[in-house]
């Protein structure tokens, strides 16, 4: 009885936000609170995830395990953060330079590695995975786009150098959207069996 | 410059400093940062939550509102006390029900995105492309349009059968091939060609982004170099 | 037969090669492994590794019992006595190879990929074990019962066949084979004739499951040879037999089990896809080299690599520097700007003073310098429009870097534009957004407060595809009439393009490389634009040595090995 109130919520949410796409006007207010539940409910999932994140290093401070200065560290930054996102006023612009300041150059940082990275891999590409048709016509679309962003080809409109760089700059497109075609259908599918009660994912595994 | 430009400003190199010294190995400056950032990021989302959702949603119509406002938020307060309940070992059967919820909005939301945001739309442009009336950019010839038309075609579907990987059951008896279709077998090569036209395309599109991110940081560290040298 | 497998690709080589035929990887100091021929009539053939290896793991098991018993019918090929030989193993043990003994060792101790794999396969078997088991004990109760009371009614004047049959239970070779015959015509007449039905209750016919059956029927006759009596040896040796001699209930139990088990392996006769064939053969292989040193994973040069990455980090950053620092600044890009970024720009310029711009705030503090750089000159463009602009995050920090790139490029009071708040989920965001209803028409109010005309066109700045296809399919599933336009990173521009080409999205520019295109901008700083394509060079130049330099791997063939 238990599972079959549970599935009956997941379907008949489903099922009303689905018939949303049909029945816009006479659906919106249903709907909309609908959205509004399922943001409330995810921004408490949020939160609960930081107090799992906090009570963690808490107890690893707490017990002075190994890692327990730097877990000190997130608990002080967590702490001094909530501090001043509650005492000053929505729009403060020290609490705006307070998480940019920090975010900004730590997050960047981490993404300019990757440039690193990607060059040291684009060096060992050929030994990992070998001469095969992908690797190839990877490599060779690598190279094309990376050309064409250097904007050096620059023929005039309506030539055949034009036409033919155009049609080369749109040869990704077919698999970009066979991907994005394949993409939706593994959604449909797995919405699908959701809905219908095959999938729950809502159901603990023990 | 003013004080607070300076002190943001020292945050910010260290932070750089520290992070890229990752270029060199895995270090206690770079946990460092990366644990500072943790923290800061998980209260920022804390106070954004509390903020943004917890009171305009939940906390202001029960505090504030009309009686009407408060009975619709009687539901979602308690799927809410459902969830937080949950988290006690002993009533964790209760999250079942919040999070059913939260899979069928999830679930319809990906089914409607998919069938009327990306499957139909895409599929109607394929066929469009052998449109002439759709040729609307006069640069390219009709024959490049066929061509064009006639590659997206096939990128599209070998693209599809390249991720078929159906398999089915059959009776020790059945002698017919264990092997997928020969067509299909063809179309799956044609589409690791345009795969990997498709992966190359976003390898260097995330290349582009990296290689910004590095400038950027750059930049920053050589200005404040520079004033530091210059006097500034 | 003995092979030797490659313990880099799996693939198997003939005895005495120095090289692996299909990757070139060396073979010395490999073990040959013994494999079942191709020609034997159990044998399934080259498509059907795994079904190999588990088969022989079979025979293994079925020859190790036979062996021990008196005749054996299936004598052991040549080269399995050189195996038995090499190995020395005592007389009294159960045959396994070596390398099977240590597979099963380390599933056992180690939580490795290899153990994770096998202790997955062992719960899931255990877990159809005890299903089936309940349902067989069940059945088997009622089956009894009902040849009891058959057996009790029967009339003297039976017919022939059934005579027949009853004497033949007296041989033991084929007592239980008829018992269950007859059982099966009569009482389950649908198993008897198509054992498929059983692969029918069986939820996903995934290659797990297959495993897992084949797994259970070995189980079932361990489980039998266990079963037998401790104190009398001998009845170890031929379960069966011995079962049915003993012409008691739990001996028929015993040979119904088996057989019921029996009918379900046999009914395992499976159609495998050739990526999942791929993924067997890639396990075996993982299963039969698992004594083997993986060459590719223990990197011969550790030291070597790391530097190499600190050197071209380095050198990234060197370079990088001088042309930012001692570079020429004031080059501007000629040529023609593509499609997207002409539709982008008409859009912008063709705004009115009194136009609703919604700014959806996707992306996080790592694109930042790269959407500054991208955004400028288009919100520029708006806000000297003079449009009304609202923005709506869905990214956690979206307010905040808006505010820091309208206060960083001076572009506008920040406080004029409202903030319609943050969504975590962008799906939510463009669902809920597109069903909202004007303030002041519906009750109950929501907590998204709406300017009160709807918006002329939404821009949305995102930095991966996944948040930005959610407002796209949303909007344009549910309002199809609102314009949309995207200012993109690099990084989500490519995915992001069918969207524009089938018309979806109004216009887009994606990347430091469109928007130095947009016909008549200089607000990209050229001196970032001059490094950017330095970066570029780099890379090309990277990959090009990488092409030139492949290591002494083989080319591979038309298959390429990959899938």
């Amino acid at each position: 009885m238990k599972r079959i109130i549970v599935i009956l919520t997941a379907s008949l949410t489903g099922l009303t936000i689905l018939a949303g796409y049909f029945f816009q006007t006479q659906l919106a207010n249903l709907t909309g609170l609908l959205i509004e539940w399922g943001i409330l409910l995810v921004g408490l999932a949020g939160v609960i995830g930081v107090g799992y994140l906090f009570k963690m290093h808490l107890v690893r401070v707490a017990h002075w395990q190994k890692g327990s200065l730097l877990s000190l560290i997130v608990l002080v930054a967590f702490l001094v953060t909530v501090g001043i996102g509650f005492f000053l006023p929505p729009d403060s612009a020290f609490f705006r330079n307070w998480v940019l300041n920090i975010q900004i150059p730590v997050e960047t940082s981490l993404l300019a590695i990757l440039a690193v990275t990607m060059l040291f891999a684009s060096l060992r590409i050929i030994r990992t995975r070998g001469w095969t048709l992908m690797s190839v016509s990877f490599l060779i679309s690598a190279l094309i786009s990376l050309i064409l962003n250097l904007h050096y080809l620059n023929p005039a409109i309506g030539t055949a150098g034009a036409e033919w760089l155009e049609f080369v700059r749109r040869l990704p497109l077919a698999g970009l959207r066979g991907i994005l075609i394949g993409i939706a259908l593994g959604g449909l599918i797995v919405g699908l069996r959701v809905l219908l009660g095959m999938d729950r994912p809502y159901e603990d595994e023990s | 410059m003013n004080m607070p430009e300076l002190v943001w400003g020292v945050v910010g190199f260290l932070l750089t400093v520290m992070i890229l010294s990752y270029l060199i190995g895995d270090n206690f400056f770079f946990r460092l940062a990366a644990y500072l950032f943790v923290g800061v990021t998980a209260g920022f989302l804390t106070v954004l939550i509390a903020r943004q959702i917890l009171w305009p949603y939940l906390l202001q119509p029960l505090l504030e509102g009309s009686t009407y406002q408060r009975l619709w938020v009687l539901i979602p307060l308690l799927l809410s006390l459902m969830l937080i309940l949950s988290q006690i070992s002993q009533l964790r059967a209760l999250s079942r029900i919040p999070l059913a919820f939260l899979a069928g909005l999830t679930a319809a939301l990906v089914i409607g995105g998919a069938v009327f945001g990306t499957m139909i739309p895409q599929m109607r442009a394929v066929v469009i492309g052998f449109q002439p009336a759709a040729w609307h950019t006069e640069s390219r010839s009709s024959w490049m349009h066929t061509v064009d038309a006639v590659v997206m075609l096939i990128g599209v579907i070998g693209t599809l059968s390249y991720f078929h990987f159906g398999s089915r059951f059959k009776r020790k008896t059945d002698s017919s091939d264990l092997s997928r279709p020969r067509l299909l077998q063809a179309l799956a090569r044609v589409g690791e060609v345009f795969i990997g036209f498709a992966l190359g395309a976003l390898f260097a599109g995330i290349f582009s982004s990296a290689l910004l991110a590095m400038i950027d940081r750059i930049v920053f560290l050589g200005g404040w170099i520079a004033r530091w040298v210059g006097g500034g | 037969m003995l092979v030797l497998i490659c313990s880099e690709c799996g693939a198997e080589n003939p005895l005495g090669a120095k090289k692996c035929e299909l990757c070139g990887a060396p073979l010395e100091g490999i073990v040959p492994v013994d494999l079942p021929r191709d020609d034997q009539p159990d044998s399934p053939g080259d498509e059907e590794h795994l079904t190999d290896l588990l088969h022989s793991l079979k025979q293994d098991d079925d020859q190790d019992q036979l062996f021990d018993g008196a005749d054996g019918e299936i004598s052991p090929s040549p080269e399995h006595d050189e195996i038995l030989e090499d190995t020395e193993q005592p007389d009294d043990e159960p045959h396994v190879p070596e390398w099977l003994h240590r597979i099963r060792q380390r599933a056992q101790t180690e939580p490795d990929s290899i153990g994770e794999i096998t202790q997955k396969i062992n719960a899931a078997r255990e877990s159809l074990e005890t299903a089936q088991k309940e349902d067989q004990e069940q059945q088997l109760q009622s089956v009894l019962q009902k040849i009891q009371d058959e057996v009790e009614q029967k009339p003297p004047d039976q017919d022939p066949d059934e005579i027949e049959d009853s004497e033949e239970i007296s041989t033991p070779g084929s007592v239980h084979e008829n018992w269950l015959r007859r059982i099966r015509r009569k009482h389950r007449p649908a198993e008897a004739e198509d054992a498929t039905e059983i692969l029918s209750e069986r939820e996903g016919d995934s290659l797990l499951h297959w495993l897992v059956a084949l797994e259970n029927g070995e189980q079932t006759m361990d489980e039998l040879v266990e079963e037998a009596p401790v104190d009398d040896a001998g009845r170890a040796e031929d379960t069966k037999e011995t079962a049915i001699s003993r012409g008691s209930e739990q001996a028929t139990r015993e040979i119904i089990l088996d057989d019921i088990k029996g009918t379900q392996l046999e009914a395992m006769a499976l159609s495998i896809s050739r990526e999942e064939q791929a993924r067997a053969d890639q396990l075996a292989a993982t299963m039969r080299s698992d004594k083997e040193k993986r060459p590719v994973q223990i990197s011969d040069k550790p030291a070597f690599n790391r530097g190499l990455r600190l050197g071209i980090g380095f050198l990234l950053i060197t370079i990088l520097s001088l042309v930012l620092f001692m570079g020429r600044p004031g080059e501007r890009v000629s040529g023609v700007a593509a499609p997207h970024v002409r539709d982008m720009a008409e859009w912008v310029g063709g705004l009115q003073e009194e136009s609703m711009v919604l700014l959806v705030m996707d992306y996080s503090a790592a694109f930042s310098g790269e959407m500054t750089l991208i955004a400028t000159p288009i919100l520029r463009g708006i806000f000297e429009a003079g449009a009304e602009v609202s923005t709506l995050s869905s990214a956690p920090a979206g307010r905040l870097l808006f505010d820091h790139l309208v206060e960083e490029e001076t572009l506008i009071d920040q406080r004029v534009v409202t903030d319609l708040g943050y969504y975590p989920v962008g799906s939510f965001g463009a669902y809920g957004l597109a069903h909202q209803t004007l303030p002041g028409e519906n009750e109950p109010e929501s907590a998204l407060t709406l300017p009160v005309k709807p918006f002329d066109v939404i821009l949305i700045l995102g930095d991966d595809y996944e948040g930005v296809m959610a407002w796209i399919e949303q909007i344009k599933g549910l309002k199809p009439d609102v314009p949309i336009l995207l200012l993109l990173s690099a990084q989500a521009g490519p995915l992001l393009q069918p969207y524009w080409e089938s018309g979806q999205v109004a216009g887009m520019i994606s990347g430091i490389a469109d928007a130095v295109n947009l016909e008549g901008q200089n607000a990209v700083s050229s001196i970032h634009w001059f490094a950017y394509r330095v970066g570029i060079v780099l890379m090309i130049l990277m990959l090009v040595i990488g092409m030139s330099f492949p290591s002494s791997r083989e080319p591979l063939g038309d298959d390429g090995g990959e899938r």
